[in-house]
């Protein structure tokens, strides 16, 4: 790792302050793919902003019809949490399928919806249950969140601060791990949400996705022959070692139909 | 040709009782004690950083390391052209192979770095050394290296034809060597008369030996030389190679070893990072170390396997095998090892028939220069690749001639009464009841309950395939292992081997051998390995440590016991003759005048006795077994799952259960892992290595493995060495990976697929389930 | 830019004992345990967060420590291997391990053991599907992991009836 100055500040202002001053710094919240990225030479910040010390990003709350999650808070936290497998057990499901019991010691919500990876699961929920990404600055829709591979609607110095996921009638989530990684080769959130049906695919493309055809036709019938018979198409799907586009749209249709039958269970 | 002596003396049955004793290694390993490479830390200790190569085949045209040299706290950065300066040569792989005409096999050099050009992505380049390995790293990336990209090839099946990249000039066509084996005209003759022939053209892929401990090397000068503090499996080979590449006496180098986070074939012989360590340590008479990043041990540490393969198996009209014949390609990658040719050229082929009677055989066998690291040692080493072949080709034969594939094996085995069994490389093998271990495999493995269960998978919507491999291994690579044993005046008794634990539980299996022959409690044994100044022997390979180690502790623990006769008899003023030996003491017959050892080690001027035996077991052993192996399949995304291993094996006689059982359990993940998940890519374009992380390479985990049943045939000892030990620690990889493949193809079958290749990913099933498409 | 300060002081508390320590601020919690405290115990697999070789347990849950960074720890509860038993008693754990043949090279064992602690901390009685799922970030390239799950039940037994 390249040396840099390491800040903890105390509050969300505070960060925000150094993130603006820092051209080159960069936030730090669980460091699973920033510190990876630094001992791997291939990030360099001149200064680190440490935001674990920030007790307003942590925690959960359960309000009404909506779960709102600190961005700090861990993946483990939110699996494990009786509020959130309550009001959304598919949220916390999604959770208990990240990585390893490592990694969702380490590993938090702001972190994971920051750095966007293609294959990670918590944008699959977030684009399914149409939440919202509540950063210091203003409120981000779900649909406007996510930009592409590794991209995202936030802007230089921005934090996310919580998000809030609105409780919908039935969610389930269904992953298809690379072997090796145990990121999503393939993961498929749909929910159910009262006023119409969500279908999120994160893994398969360049960023997360949702897939109209299969929401209008679960929309009009939620059950798994709905979306039995309804493909993607493999273009502009990520080929690699593991799996082909072509294979990667397979699955869409597989992953949906099992979210489907979980989430009638 | 004569059949070898038996050696085996049933008298040693005792070691033979199968005990499980904990592990001395234990205490350390489980409280955070142990020490490995890394764990060591010199007083004024530099670091080393290697810049490697991002190209697979490139001239270099220049470089220049004086931005790397002014960086803060670096001591020195060298190119191959700098060490030449200095003397340092190439480290030699042994002169054992040739090419079709008959001149010595030929390939590019393996200089510590570099020279001119490179042959493949991660071959070092330049060495910086500085004072933290933060300011090597700095320091690393201001070296200019100027490449003249050549065009590569990374498969061998492309590397010899007429318009392919040439490596070497000595290596026409890219061959570095080549063997034939057996009688091509006999065979022809069973191929003309046979009723039935089956053909496969199968790759066993190329593997990482993923030890969980990368490779971590210090140099160190001390005392008017070198020592070369390490991991490695053959620290007497590693020494001598040192001298080899400094052009010093090899005693100029001492090799220290302590704990080994696993071996797997993969730490042995000599590398370039120690070659380079060595030369700081010379150079700047200050420590130096390097420690590989994980990256660093997927591009730079020597692969497994590799070898593409065409067969034919002649069969008479009731599945009788008449003939095999086998053209093999082995993919050497660009710059050999010390293990790389005779894995493929040697080790496969004596096993190649395994447990079955062929009559005939035909082996033609090249090694393939390619711009890839070289392939060498991983566990199983060429038998696991002439194994597999054998037993897919046997279970497609099955299958095609639609005989049972239990059955087909049954009429094949080669029979008790053959036995010893003379090969067609000229081996004999000792012992083995192939038929019993395979029928008491059967009924451990419920093969007759199979329906059912593939019914209960069908009812869930899974497909369910069941598998069997037959299998055989060679050990006693060089056999002969010299161990010394010291009784101290305080009562220790010290094991001297140059054989080296890597994790196999060597201390405690040696000890449990002394404790026998000496009758004396564990707790005043100490066994000394992993230092050529204190032994020296050819090391753990080829799961020979029991089999020849085993035999020579047992050897020089009676040599303690005569030697100790003829001085208690001086010391008690008696015959030699009249001195009995029990439980650590001597005495005169009859009498209660007796000396304990210690007693009479005090005696001595030296205050020690000291002996030395050199054992030799008088032919190679072939352990064998079977395994069966269920899978199922979820149809809908081609993934596989082990549902189901059984293995029954005939180590000879079992030393410790817990440590053999270990071993197979090990073995199988490794085998099942290759049939199931694991591959080292190469992109065939550009040669850069597609797999070369844990988030692309994937290791088999808790969470992929039923429980295995693992039984052991216990009463067919070795006949040709004292313990009547075979060996145990590659069996398992070398039967999981057919009894898997074998398993997932009969899931398969009902799709009419004979054949596809490994590793099972989900993607490949899917495929092969749609009909290819 | 302000200048980068060479070296942080703080306290970090390792195995029930405060332990003053001064190191780099880019230093991970690995590389100052091993480096700084001397206790190498706790081993680089692969640096990356990729095989749980390096897992130590922290505030009682077990984390990557070759990711995790030394400065973030100030306060909190580190446990490594060479706190598990007491004095010379061995952790249950431990003991099973050994009767089990649950580590062969050792190397993946410190990072196996504090994961298997986490565990039955919080689950005493996991089912076998449970403990392999708990230990399926930390890769084992020597056992076929068989001996591992049966210590870790074996020691889950020992435990809930020291209990009792």
């Amino acid at each position: 790792m390249h040396a840099f100055n390491y800040h903890r500040p105390s509050s969300v202002n505070d960060a925000a302050a150094l993130a603006a001053k820092q051209a080159e710094g960069k936030l730090l919240a669980g460091g699973q793919s920033l510190v990876q990225a630094m001992k791997l030479r291939l990030a360099s910040p001149s200064d680190l902003i440490d935001l674990g010390a920030i007790g307003d990003l942590k925690g959960i709350k359960v309000d009404g019809g909506s779960v709102s999650i600190g961005a700090m808070t861990r993946h483990a936290e939110v699996a494990g949490s009786a509020e959130v497998k309550k009001a959304i057990p598919a949220l916390a499901y999604l959770a208990s399928q990240i990585g390893d019991r490592q990694v969702r010691n380490m590993g938090t919500l702001g972190g994971s919806l920051a750095n966007a990876d293609p294959a990670a699961d918590y944008p699959a929920a977030v684009l399914g249950l149409g939440a919202t990404v509540v950063t210091n600055k203003r409120k981000i829709a779900a649909d406007d969140f996510f930009k592409g591979l590794y991209e995202t609607a936030l802007q230089p110095g921005e934090i996310i601060t919580q998000v809030s996921f609105p409780a919908p009638k039935r969610a389930a989530y269904v992953k298809f791990k690379n072997p090796a990684s145990r990121f999503a080769i393939v993961g498929v959130f749909v929910a159910d949400t009262g006023k119409g049906v969500r279908v999120a695919v994160t893994g398969a493309g360049p960023s997360v996705f949702r897939v109209a055809d299969m929401e209008k036709a679960l929309g009009a019938k939620f059950a798994p022959d709905a979306v039995a018979g309804i493909k993607v198409k493999a273009d502009g799907l990520n080929t690699d070692l593991h799996a082909s586009a072509e294979y990667r749209a397979h699955l869409v249709t597989v992953m949906a139909k099992r979210a489907v039958e979980a989430a009638l269970k | 040709m004569t059949a070898p002596q038996t050696q085996f003396d049933p008298a040693s049955a005792r070691f033979g009782a199968s005990r499980t004793q904990k592990r001395i290694e234990d205490d350390r390993l489980l409280t955070g004690k142990g020490l490995y490479s890394d764990d060591r830390t010199f007083p004024g200790q530099a670091w080393l950083v290697l810049v490697r190569s991002p190209y697979a085949h490139a001239d270099i045209a220049s470089i220049d390391v004086s931005a790397a040299r002014e960086a803060p706290g670096v001591l020195a950065a060298w190119s191959m052209q700098d060490l030449r300066a200095d003397g340092v040569g190439h480290i030699p792989f042994p002169p054992l192979f040739k090419q079709a005409d008959g001149s010595p096999m030929e390939a590019p050099p393996r200089t510590p770095l570099a020279e001119g050009r490179v042959y493949y992505v991660g071959q070092p380049v330049v060495a910086i050394v500085a004072e933290t390995r933060e300011q090597a790293q700095d320091a690393a990336e201001l070296v200019m290296v100027d490449y003249q990209e050549l065009p590569c090839v990374a498969d061998p099946r492309r590397a010899v034809q007429p318009d392919a990249p040439q490596l070497w000039p000595g290596a026409p066509g890219n061959v570095s060597a080549e063997a034939r084996y057996g009688d091509a005209a006999a065979v022809d003759a069973a191929l003309a008369r046979a009723a039935h022939v089956t053909e496969l053209a199968l790759h066993n892929q190329r593997l990482i030996a993923m030890a969980l401990e990368p490779r971590c090397s210090i140099g160190v000068a001390e005392g008017g030389r070198v020592t070369l503090y390490t991991q490695n499996q053959t620290p007497t080979g590693a020494r001598d190679m040192l001298g080899a590449a400094f052009g010093a006496k090899p005693e100029s180098f001492r090799v220290v070893v302590g704990d080994i986070g696993g071996g797997f074939g993969m730490k042995t012989g000599l590398t370039p990072e120690d070659a380079l360590v060595c030369h700081g340590a010379r150079k700047l008479r200050r420590p130096v170390k390097w420690r590989a990043e994980r990256s660093e041990e997927f591009l730079g540490a020597h692969m497994g396997r590799d070898q593409h393969y065409a067969a034919k198996l002649a069969l008479d009209r009731d599945g009788r095998i008449l003939a095999l014949r086998m053209d093999m390609l082995a993919n050497f990658g660009a710059v050999p090892v010390g293990s790389t040719a005779i894995i493929p050229l040697a080790l496969g082929p004596k096993v190649q028939t395994t447990v079955y009677h062929v009559p005939a055989v035909d082996y033609r066998i090249r090694g393939v220069l390619t711009n890839t690291m070289a392939t060498g040692a991983y566990r199983g080493a060429g038998r696991p690749e002439a194994n597999f072949l054998m037993e897919r080709l046997v279970d497609k034969a099955a299958r095609e001639m639609k005989i049972d594939p239990a059955e087909l094996r049954r009429r094949n085995f080669i029979r008790l009464e053959q036995l010893p069994y003379a090969t067609h490389l000229g081996d004999w093998y000792d012992s083995g009841d192939f038929g019993r271990v395979l029928e008491r495999l059967l009924a451990a493995a419920d093969w007759k309950g199979f329906a059912a269960r593939r019914e209960a998978s069908r009812a869930r919507g899974r497909l369910r395939g069941r598998g069997l491999s037959v299998y055989l291994e060679w050990t006693g690579a060089i056999p002969t292992e010299t161990v010394d044993i010291q009784v101290d005046a305080d009562g220790t008794v010290t094991v001297f081997s140059g054989t080296q634990a890597m994790g196999q539980g060597l201390e405690t299996t040696y000890t449990q051998l002394v404790t026998e022959v000496l009758q004396i409690p564990a707790r005043a044994i100490r066994i000394v390995q992993g230092d050529t100044d204190r032994a020296n022997g050819v090391g753990s390979v080829g799961s020979r440590s029991a089999f020849v180690g085993g035999s020579a502790v047992v050897a020089a623990g009676h040599k303690v016991i005569v030697r100790g006769r003829e001085l208690a008899a001086e010391a008690l003023e008696a015959a030699a003759g009249d001195i009995e030996y029990r439980d650590g003491r001597f005495r005169i017959a009859g009498t209660d005048r007796a000396l304990e050892l210690a007693e009479l080690a005090a005696r001595q001027s030296e205050r020690f006795i000291r002996v030395s035996a050199t054992e030799t077991p008088s032919a190679p052993s072939w352990p064998n077994g079977a395994q069966a192996c269920e899978v199922e399949i979820d149809p809908d995304t081609g993934a596989v799952e082990l549902a189901r291993i059984a293995s029954v094996d005939d180590i000879g006689r079992i030393i410790n259960r817990m440590i053999v059982e270990g071993q197979v359990q090990g073995g199988i993940a490794q085998g099942a892992g290759q049939a199931l998940m694991e591959q080292a890519v190469y992109d065939p374009e550009s040669g850069q290595l597609l797999t070369g992380s844990l988030m692309d390479y994937c290791v088999p985990r808790a969470d992929q493995f039923p429980p295995m049943a693992n039984a052991f045939e216990e009463g067919i000892p070795c006949q040709t060495n004292l313990l009547g030990v075979k060996g145990c620690g590659e069996l398992g990889t070398i039967g999981a990976a057919p009894a898997v493949a074998n398993a997932v193809l009969d899931a398969l079958a009902e799709r009419g697929l004979l054949h596809l290749e490994m590793p099972y990913t989900p993607e490949k099933v899917w495929r092969a389930l749609r009909g290819g498409r | 830019m302000s200048a980068v300060p060479d070296r942080v002081h703080m306290t970090l508390r390792v195995n029930g004992e405060d332990q003053p320590v001064s190191f780099a601020p880019y230093k991970t919690l690995l590389e100052v345990l091993r480096e700084d405290l001397g206790l190498t115990g706790t081993k680089h697999g692969c640096e990356l967060g990729e095989c749980g070789a390096c897992t130590v347990l922290v505030d009682g849950e077990p984390l990557l420590s070759c990711l995790e960074l030394a400065v973030d720890c100030e306060g909190r509860e580190i446990q490594t291997v060479e706190g598990l038993a007491s004095g010379t008693e061995l952790h249950p754990l431990q003991a099973a391990f050994a009767d089990h043949g649950g580590s062969q090279c050792g190397y993946c064992t410190s990072g196996m053991l504090m994961t298997a602690k986490a565990l039955l901390d919080r689950e005493p009685a996991p089912s076998r599907e449970r403990i392999k799922e708990a230990i399926s970030g930390n890769l084992c390239r020597c056992t076929g992991y068989q001996q591992i799950w049966e210590a870790i039940e074996d020691a889950a037994r020992v435990m809930r009836e020291g209990k009792e």
